[in-house]
């Protein structure tokens, strides 16, 4: 913790406490079980349902995915796509929640004062965040580790050596997570790490999205190629080894060349897990005392956060004619801009739709259709996205204050988030990536309509939100472990109402009538926004609560 | 007992904390006062080992803190002016996790937290059945202030430890650290209401601005200033104006 970890020479002389380690862990697992019932959000749901809803949500993702195997693919190949999925899976959630579980302000107020080593708090957040990925690998495999029989030379026992590969895969995410942090602690200055912890983040998230459309581009010359016993560049990848553990424990065609990815597998994930816990234990314990100072140094002063805002006041008053509208679309600007616990949660969960869009470029002119499609999506899901994250924060507790004022609706809070969203995270990256895809495509502009679609769904997307229970910006307590990605859970849901959306843009790019379908959308958003208006109202308003 | 020589904390260019110098022998309840910002809890993170100085030295119970802050984190309670708590677990769970990090056996933790629930008034129903999140502030603070002596340490910090507490636990508390003092612990207590540092206290270190300005025995330091009070000396060697004409000044525009 910030002191617990006391100075890189004390805390290097501490060995792991097995004791507090498993103390610690019992207690991280309380916590991301259950949810706190103070404040503002009280009732909403108990956090054994967000966890049991995400798993749900990720068994059934493996289900479909796994059906692969009835394809009767050879062992080794189906591992390979399924540990893929895995890896795609377990690294997006573990970095989602990992600024959560390893630089958690809540906690090391807690923790700050006590006995712990920065060695045995490392060991217990490594293996919080081993314990998450753990949930998330067995419930994505847990039904394709059964569907794998069916795959060529599959063993009665193929099920456990899937489980097995895929529990040390999940294990080796967590693990290089922990490292990536570490590591930065040790070489970035103190000053402003938080912000290149975001950036790392992001980096990461473009890693792991860039490299799941690697293997959809492999896979039809998998097979030739593992025949031939020459798996060329591919041998190179880390899911590799961990498909070939799949093939020597549970197939029936490894080789010594497939003992040998395996090995280096197993070796792989305790090598970064030394390095990561071991070595650099006392580094994260000093880098974490750095952000405790950075924390207690006094803020900058307020003049010179607030004057860009004030000069937008007289827009915000054109805009927004409600005086609590235009309060909360500044709450929430400033928190996603100055806040460091929100821009941490808030930047790299909505990366993905930033990367997607620009990915798609890759293909050439194949691939026009698929940005036709993609833009739109990623556009209305980094509101619904951005509004989900903006409901929780460590500060909800200050949101007694929408309970306290007299509010009969918390309409006007949730308008106001939404514009602020809309604003400061929706237009920026329409903005952005417009620039950027006209880099690519050396300033052919034709690929720009492609974001109208996306701008135009975003309004009722960021509605979504409030529709699902009673919404107000940093209401709710952050969620922890599998709850947090819950607002992954309900993005992926919303998809059923932007895929139509997509598929309806990429036709009618096609087919030269896009004109025509920006004109039907327009009516459909309208439509949709004035529902959505309705349920949202419905559930907005502020009574007394009937218990405690 | 706590030996702190020239310690000083800067935060980048900013001075927090400037080169203080001083001894509370064991047993001894030292006030630490200053007005909001004056360098009070940095002062005390650096003591608990939360934080490093930039210069300077602070021993509690001997050990140097900065080279072995685990040490002195077994020897100290830390009662923090934020309350934190992890709201998701029930009273007991969260001093039972506590109990554990100072390596109590599971029975003595047992025995001790249904001590302190006695001593607080908390029923073991409440305490087992809901989190911490439901409590009310005052009884969250005396789960703080449990959390904080559970492991019966030698030197405690408080830092506005009265948060909350309704008269009864607040006259309970401050009999039991004059009880804890003289039963040889040291005590630092860190508070805005002066007339309860008055009372409890035997010694009053005053800081403002990081540096030390009065440090001494109440008596002494109303006979040094010719004050009443300690609420007024604080008030002449920390306050820049005259306070009851700032009031009348703020009261009339209220009124517009």
């Amino acid at each position: 913790m910030n002191g617990a970890a006391g100075t890189p020479d004390a805390a290097a002389r501490d060995r792991i406490d097995r004791r507090q380690l498993v103390e610690l862990l019992r207690v991280y697992l309380r916590i991301s079980l259950r949810r706190s019932t103070r404040g503002f959000a009280r009732g909403q749901g108990s956090g054994v349902q967000g966890a049991a809803q995400a798993l749900v949500f990720y068994a059934v993702f493996g289900v479909l995915i796994g059906i692969v195997a009835f394809d009767h693919p050879d062992v080794f190949t189906y591992a390979l796509f399924m540990q893929s999925a895995t890896l795609f899976a377990v690294m997006s959630a573990t970095s989602f929640v990992a600024t959560d579980v390893l630089l958690n302000v809540e906690e090391s107020e807690v923790l700050a004062a006590r006995p712990i080593s920065a060695r045995t708090l490392l060991a217990a957040k490594a293996a919080n965040l081993a314990a998450f990925g753990l949930g998330i690998a067995t419930a994505i495999n847990f039904a394709p580790a059964f569907f794998g029989l069916a795959a060529r030379g599959a063993k009665p026992w193929f099920p456990l050596a899937h489980w097995l590969a895929s529990v040390l895969l999940a294990v080796l995410c967590a693990g290089a997570i922990v490292l990536l942090y570490s590591v930065l602690m040790r070489t970035v200055p103190r000053r402003g790490f938080e912000r290149v912890a975001i950036f790392a983040q992001i980096v990461l998230t473009f890693g792991i999205i860039a490299s799941a459309q690697i293997l959809p581009r492999v896979l039809p010359d998998l097979e030739r190629a593992t025949a031939r016993g020459a798996l060329g560049w591919i041998a190179v990848l880390p899911v590799t080894w961990f498909a070939a553990l799949d093939e020597a424990l549970g197939g029936s065609h490894g080789d010594a060349s497939m003992a040998a990815l395996a090995v280096g597998g197993c070796a792989l994930t305790v090598g970064v897990f030394v390095a990561a816990v071991g070595r650099l234990a006392p580094a994260f314990g000093a880098g974490l005392q750095a952000l405790a100072e950075e924390r207690a140094r006094p803020p900058a002063p307020a003049r010179a956060v607030g004057a860009g805002a004030a000069r937008l006041e007289p827009l915000l008053r054109l805009w927004m004619r409600d005086p609590v509208e235009r309060s909360s679309f500044r709450l929430a600007a400033a928190y996603m801009v100055r806040d460091r616990e929100i821009m941490m949660r808030l930047w790299p969960g909505i990366a993905a739709f930033f990367v997607l869009p620009l990915l798609s470029l890759i293909g050439g002119p194949v691939a026009r259709g698929e940005y036709f499609a993609i833009a739109p999506v990623a556009l209305a899901f980094a509101a619904t996205i951005s509004l989900e994250i903006l409901e929780s924060s460590s500060h909800h507790a200050a949101a007694d204050l929408f309970v306290i004022a007299p509010l009969a609706s918390t309409m006007p809070l949730v308008h106001g988030a939404r514009k602020a969203v809309l604003t400061c995270v929706v237009l920026p990256l329409a903005l952005v990536l417009g620039g950027i895809t006209l880099l690519v495509e050396h300033g052919d502009p034709s690929l720009l309509p492609a974001l109208v679609p996306g701008l135009l769904l975003a309004f009722p997307c960021s509605l979504l939100p409030a529709t699902i229970a009673r919404y107000a910006p940093l209401s709710a307590p952050v969620r922890r472990g599998l709850q947090e990605t819950r607002g992954l859970v309900l993005g992926i849901s919303g998809l059923s109402l932007m895929i139509p959306v997509a598929f309806a843009a990429r036709w009618a790019e096609r087919h030269g009538r896009f004109v025509a379908f920006l004109a039907v959308e327009l009516v459909v958003v309208v439509v949709l926004h004035l529902v959505f208006t309705l349920l949202a109202r419905r559930r907005s308003r502020i009574a007394p609560l009937e218990e405690e | 007992m706590i030996r702190v020589t020239g310690l000083t904390k800067r935060f980048g260019d900013q001075l927090a904390v400037n080169d203080l110098t001083f001894e509370i022998p064991t047993g001894q309840i030292a006030g630490l006062l200053g007005p909001n910002g004056a360098g009070k809890t940095t002062t005390v993170r650096m003591l608990s080992g939360q934080l490093a100085p930039s210069s300077g030295r602070a021993e509690v119970l001997g050990i140097d803190v900065e080279r072995d802050p685990l040490a002195v984190k077994r020897q100290i309670g830390v009662v923090p002016e934020s309350g934190a708590v992890f709201e998701s677990l029930t009273g007991w769970e969260y001093l039972a996790f506590v109990a554990a990090l100072y390596e109590l056996p599971e029975d003595e933790s047992g025995d001790r937290i249904r001590r302190f629930g006695d001593f607080f008034d908390l029923d073991e129903e409440t305490l087992r059945g809901k989190p911490l999140a439901a409590y009310s502030k005052g009884m969250r603070q005396k789960v703080v202030i449990a959390a904080a002596l559970l492991h019966n340490p030698k030197v405690i910090f408080f830092d506005e430890p009265l948060n909350g507490l309704d008269a009864n636990a607040a006259l309970s508390f401050k009999t039991l650290i004059t009880t804890l003092a003289r039963e040889g612990r040291t005590i630092v207590y860190c508070s805005h209401i002066l007339d309860v540092v008055e009372r409890v206290c035997e010694r009053v270190i005053i800081v403002h601005r990081g540096s030390i300005v009065a440090d001494g025995p109440v008596p002494q330091l109303l006979a040094q200033t010719g004050e009443p009070t300690l609420e007024r000396v604080f008030n002449r060697l920390t306050a820049t104006e005259n306070l009851l004409e700032r009031a009348e000044e703020f009261a009339r525009a209220l009124g517009g």
